[in-house]
């Protein structure tokens, strides 16, 4: 994802007002989810999906790979990293998912390849993909959201569950 | 891995939820913030009717959305003895921030106490004495009682002299013009105390003394000036972390260009153009890093020049600016005088401060170019000069502070709107006391004094000595000694016994031993060494009153319940004036115990009234109601008047052309350059091979008092970081999150490398006041001619101590810079 120059030109935070994070949501889903259960009436904790997002033959090494997770309205990435890392599914260890909303303000974050990082151009908040989404630096008060990933023996990428919560929503699932 | 709360849902805001306005208490931007509150058993739904945002909250909300939290804004506290869940977010209707959070403010909610949801339980709950060995909980009659004892009988010994205090002069939390007022008034009012100290330096004096010596208050200017000024120059300040939202919300707008609008409804036919930048730094920070991103490269200058040589160069744009005509004569000639006699006495050549700074004659040229020069048609440049520590606790600070006043003076920016020459700040501010004139100047150097030896009692009020003072190393030594003889002694009396034990505490302090009395929310690191500890309220669990960097007065409405029996500092120091009444009463000094009346505050507001209200330029007008009225935005100080119903404030001091002098003219200075001001700090500079610059960090600025009980916060920095050039650590053999030991003759002290690409050769960058690794043990005790630190001229070595340890191994080591 490159940082798209009109969202400079226009001043990013009033570009992004009103309907700009659900048409990015929109663009980013390249694969459509399974519909997200209702919320039982009384739970104590969330009940996620599993929804398939890709397969491993889908992922090229550092490029991000488009998702939605835990619905359309949720834009994020998988990642073949190259190397191993704490979390990491697939044979190699090295695949991850994360939201694309930055935590902060829900402004899109944009991968950098060359450190593996997701940055946010709204405020300069950077994530660290190889590090379970540890906040480098920046104004978000939590890590970034990421998947639960789990691979079926036909290298089906499935998420089941996000580990924080995701920006503009007070249940991950809606 | 990375901490995560894993928390996937939160209790929905109700649409009847109570509403209090909130003021971030961190730093001294100051940022609204709401808190909703409503009964811990219930909470609103997703249907718009339901909830207060009046949304559909079963729909992804947009960026933006003032209809969304995070975990960290959530909490269950006590509020009027109930249980009630409370969320505390960014406020859109506050002009300071317009809804953004910064990792300090968003988190307010967190660092509350709570039992519900453990947090904070390292809260202060009961008066704490020391008994049997430990300190124990107790009354406050009774801690009381033993404090004014004690505090009497050292007067009665050593007069007031004998009483040491440490006390915080600030807004915020820790502050604020009620506990400030209250403070006050027992050490200025009942007693002339002179051995006082303010909770970040260690004598009684302010930062700017140079500043307002010329007659200029030192917050002249407003926070839409960031957006308007042709050029901003920013000196020993790395606004994007320290003063996060007034650089997001001001000072980008200007970099980015999207304040032109602003600036055309303003000035008219006057030429304007996207907002450049000079930054005076040494290093370069994550600041210097935004600015190009949203100005361009072409529009930043960064003048990354050798430590503590600031003054050189501000003398040398000054005596370009002069020679060139760059400066506003009309002005010059009607609000000031001397500019004649400092042009004189501060010549300084690009040759010659391009030698002393390492910067090229080009681009010291270039700065004051962008600073000064008429704009086409002959307009003035309006230009902003906003400093703060790295001028402040920088090389020669009384100098190099009018130095920077004597250019934006020349150039007829103060009290011009895009103008202003203005520190930015560290907490709110909230000074109301009586007269400190018997202080004197240079202030009493209360922390040698107390190396040496001198005093009996010691009264500390939300101040840690032990992490954020320089030549810390040596004043833990030695307080720690004299604190233990007095411990020592009390073991060996039953506590009961009253009369015994302050005898035995006497006895131990005629013996060189220091009675320790501190007032705190939270066990600091120098109440390790008390005798007494008295729990404080905070920000939100009393109603207080601060301003910000550009004057904003707000209240900060009590929104919950103090931790168990804390109590406002100004009602703990109303109560220990009581009882020090009742105590001189009764041993026969009725002069004495008459000065400790007019202490019958029963609320803050008594306080507040009695103080701020009582005493203040324009506090006549002010009140609780009407500030509760006007919300987050309050007014600017100072008020002049109330006019239909709300208070009307002052968007820029000086904006008449007259300043702070008997005649209102300002008086320009002499500031010649004269090295490395602070005795020690050349010799030490030759010694030793690395600077140690130090400073803060965006996640634990003004807030790493409670940050050390936040999981989000520990879990990033375990130790203090120190940023080295990749270089000097392969040198020395050390991989990214390896603890090193930096020492010098000072003391020495810990931190974990951060490998940083940008970091100069053997100039290294430190945490600054981090529990888990204290630079000021490598912070030599010389200050300037009025006793102000110098902490960022420090020169040290560096060795590895261990590997990383397990609380580092999962961390990043990534350069902190945005990248697109």
């Amino acid at each position: 994802m490159k940082r798209c120059q009109s969202l400079v030109d226009a001043g990013r935070r009033q570009f992004l007002t009103g309907a700009g994070v659900m048409t990015a949501g929109a663009a980013a889903a390249t694969v459509l989810p399974a519909q997200a259960k209702a919320v039982e009436a009384g739970a104590a904790l969330v009940k996620y999906p599993a929804n398939r997002l890709a397969n491993i033959k889908d992922l090229k090494a550092n490029v991000p790979f488009d998702v939605a997770y835990p619905d359309e309205d949720a834009p994020g990435v998988l990642l073949k990293l190259g190397t191993a890392v704490p979390g990491g599914a697939g044979p190699d260890g090295d695949i991850v998912g994360f939201s694309i909303l930055c935590p902060h303000k829900g402004f899109p974050l944009a991968y950098a390849a060359g450190d593996k990082t997701l940055n946010c151009p709204g405020h300069y908040s950077r994530f660290d993909c190889e590090k379970g989404g540890q906040q480098v630096w920046g104004q978000a008060t939590q890590n970034l959201p990421q998947y639960a990933l789990r691979i079926d023996d036909k290298g089906d990428i499935y998420a089941e569950g996000v580990d924080e919560l995701l920006f503009g929503r007070l249940s991950n699932v809606l | 891995m990375a901490y995560k709360r894993q928390i996937g849902r939160l209790p929905i805001v109700p649409a009847n939820a109570k509403v209090h306005n909130v003021v971030c208490h961190y730093c001294i931007v100051g940022c609204g913030y709401k808190a909703y509150s409503w009964d811990a058993r219930y909470e609103g739904g997703t249907a718009p009717a339901d909830n207060k945002f009046g949304v559909n909250l079963a729909e992804q909300q947009s960026a933006d959305t003032p209809a969304w939290y995070a975990p960290s804004m959530y909490n269950i506290v006590r509020q009027d003895g109930k249980d009630v869940h409370i969320v505390i977010k960014p406020d859109q209707e506050c002009s300071v921030n317009s809804g953004l959070g910064s990792v300090r403010g968003a988190r307010i909610a967190e660092m509350s106490y709570s039992r519900q949801r453990n947090t904070q339980l390292q809260r202060l709950t009961d008066p704490l004495v020391w008994r049997y060995g430990q300190l124990q909980p107790t009354s406050w009659e009774d801690a009381l009682d033993l404090v004014a004892r004690v505090t009497a009988a050292v007067i009665a010994e050593q007069g007031e002299d004998g009483l040491f205090v440490s006390a915080f002069d600030h807004g915020g939390a820790g502050g604020g013009y009620e506990n400030t007022w209250g403070t006050g008034k027992l050490y200025f009012g009942a007693m002339k105390v002179k051995n006082i100290r303010i909770h970040n330096r260690p004598a009684y004096n302010s930062e700017v003394h140079g500043s307002r010596d010329m007659g200029v208050g030192e917050l002249n200017n407003c926070y839409e000036d960031a957006q308007l000024a042709d050029t901003i120059v920013a000196v020993g300040t790395n606004a994007l972390e320290t003063q996060t939202n007034y650089f997001l919300n001001h000072w980008v707008p200007n970099l980015r260009g999207t304040s032109l609008d602003k600036k055309k409804a303003e000035f008219g036919n006057e030429p304007v153009a996207r907002g450049r930048v000079v930054i005076v730094d040494p290093r370069r920070t994550v600041t210097v890093n935004a600015c190009e991103i949203e100005a361009g490269k072409d529009n930043v200058l960064h003048l990354a020049l050798n430590s503590g040589t600031d003054l050189a160069l501000f003398n040398a744009w000054f005596t370009y600016a002069a020679e060139k005509g760059w400066i506003d004569k009309a002005f010059i000639g009607a609000s000031t005088k001397d500019f004649d006699a400092a042009v004189a006495a501060n010549k300084m050549s690009l040759a010659e401060a391009a030698e002393i700074t390492g910067l090229s004659q080009a681009d010291i040229a270039k700065a004051i170019t962008w600073i000064a020069e008429p704009k086409a048609g002959g307009a003035r440049r309006r230009t902003m000069f906003a400093y703060e520590k790295g001028l402040i606790w920088g090389n020669d600070n009384y100098r190099t502070n009018q130095s920077l006043v004597n250019l934006a003076l020349a150039t007829g920016n103060i009290g011009r709107p895009g103008g202003g020459c203005v520190r930015m700040g560290g907490h709110q501010e909230g000074y109301s006391r009586p007269s400190d004139a018997h202080v004197g100047r240079p202030a009493a150097y209360v922390d040698k004094l107390l190396i040496e030896g001198k005093g009996g009692i010691h009264h500390i009020w939300g101040c840690d000595h032990y992490k954020t003072t320089l030549n810390a190393l040596e004043f833990k030594r030695i307080y720690k000694k004299r604190t233990d003889m007095v411990k020592d002694a009390m073991n060996a009396v039953p506590y009961g016994d009253r009369p015994a034990m302050v005898a035995a505490i006497m006895d131990a302090i005629r013996k060189g031993g220091l009675f320790s009395v501190d007032v705190d929310i939270v066990p600091t690191k120098v109440g390790e060494a008390a005798h007494v500890m008295l729990p404080a309220a905070t920000s939100g669990e009393m109603n207080l009153t601060s301003m910000n960097g550009e004057r904003r007065m707000r209240l900060t409405e009590r929104y919950m319940d103090p931790p168990g029996a804390a109590m406002p500092d100004c009602l703990i120091a109303a109560r220990l004036a009581n009882h020090m009444q009742r105590v001189l009463g009764e041993m026969g000094k009725a002069d004495m115990a008459a000065k400790f009346s007019g202490f019958d505050w029963k609320t803050e507001e008594d306080a507040f009234m009695d103080g701020y209200h009582g005493h203040e330029k324009g506090g006549e007008f002010v009140t609780y109601d009407l500030l509760r009225a006007m919300g987050t935005n309050g007014f600017q100080e100072p008020a002049t008047g109330v006019q239909d119903g709300r208070i009307v404030g002052t968007k820029r001091l000086f904006a008449d052309g007259t300043f702070n002098k008997p005649n209102g003219k300002a008086v320009f200075a002499s500031t010649q350059w004269r090295g490395l001001e602070a005795p020690g700090k050349q010799a030490e500079k030759d010694k030793f091979p690395f600077l140690i610059n130090n400073g803060r960090a965006n996640l634990v600025w003004q807030s790493a008092y409670l940050d050390v009980e936040n999981e989000f916060v520990m879990d990033r920095w375990p130790y203090p970081f120190i940023e080295m050039n990749p270089k000097d650590m392969t040198d020395l053999g050390l991989q990214a999150g390896d603890l090193v030991e930096v020492y010098n003759d000072n003391g020495s002290t810990q931190a974990m490398a951060y490998p940083t690409p940008t970091a100069k050769p053997k100039q290294a960058f430190m945490l600054f006041g981090y529990p888990t690794g204290v630079q000021g043990n490598v912070v030599s005790a010389g200050v300037n001619e009025f006793v102000i630190p110098n902490y960022k001229q420090t020169w040290g070595s560096i060795r590895k101590i261990a590997d990383a340890p397990k609380s580092v191994q999962h961390l990043t080591f990534k350069s902190k810079e945005y990248t697109s």
